[in-house]
């Protein structure tokens, strides 16, 4: 009888005692869930006049992001070959624990900042406000990975 | 936070990635501990003591006394 590796290049996802490759949880979630992204931009009518092309066009976007995140969640990480064995040791998780708390900090600094300005500004200049949902997701990815590359440089 | 991490990796001959793989931890963390950059954590501390057969008192000084 073959005993699967401890560690595989994509690891493993760990249900209780038992276990499976990630890849094998992360492509059909993805599948799925680009389906049901396509399937509610049919319902919703953003998918064009041609409802079929509008799904696929959609379907195809979403499941390979939603491939990635649902790997990201499942994936053990001691799992993948080149893990550390204490991850929580390495001065890399000191890196990301700084870099998102001070991404934290500057969320909160320009956003308020931003509302102070916005509070003054003349009616007739008007904001969008479906633009501030990816305005802060982008300045919290932007400020988090342009923390952590200086911590990075900075040895 | 001083320390004489370096010192003792190299009188066992050791390279940095088979110090980081004795700890458990990444190479980058290695050579950040020797360059008195990242001070580890406590647990980390007792195991780099234990596999140079030493003490954390022996291995790390705060930076006024040395």
């Amino acid at each position: 009888m073959s005993v699967a590796p401890t560690r595989t290049k994509w690891g493993y996802a760990k249900f209780g005692t038992g276990r499976l490759p990630a890849a094998a949880i992360a492509v059909p979630g993805g599948l799925i869930l680009g389906a049901a992204g396509g399937w509610l931009s049919v319902l919703a009518g953003i998918g064009g006049s041609n409802p079929a092309l509008g799904f696929w066009v959609f379907a195809a976007c979403i499941a390979m992001p939603a491939a990635a995140l649902v790997y990201v969640l499942v994936v053990d990480r001691n799992t993948l070959i080149g893990a550390t064995e204490r991850p929580d040791d390495s001065v890399e998780s000191g890196w990301i624990d700084k870099a998102a708390s001070g991404s934290f900090m500057d969320l909160i600094l320009v956003l308020g900042a931003a509302t102070t300005v916005l509070a003054f500004i003349p009616r007739e200049l008007v904001v969008d406000l479906k633009l501030v949902l990816p305005a802060v997701v982008g300045l919290g990815f932007a400020s988090f990975g342009i923390r952590y590359l200086v911590l990075r440089r900075k040895g | 936070m001083k320390n004489l991490v370096h010192e003792s990796r190299q009188r066992l001959a050791w390279s940095q990635q088979r110090l980081a793989d004795e700890l458990g931890v990444s190479r980058q963390t290695v050579i950040s501990i020797e360059r008195g950059r990242f001070d580890p954590s406590l647990p980390l501390a007792f195991r780099i003591a234990a596999v140079f057969n030493s003490t954390i008192e022996d291995l790390f000084f705060p930076d006024e006394q040395q």
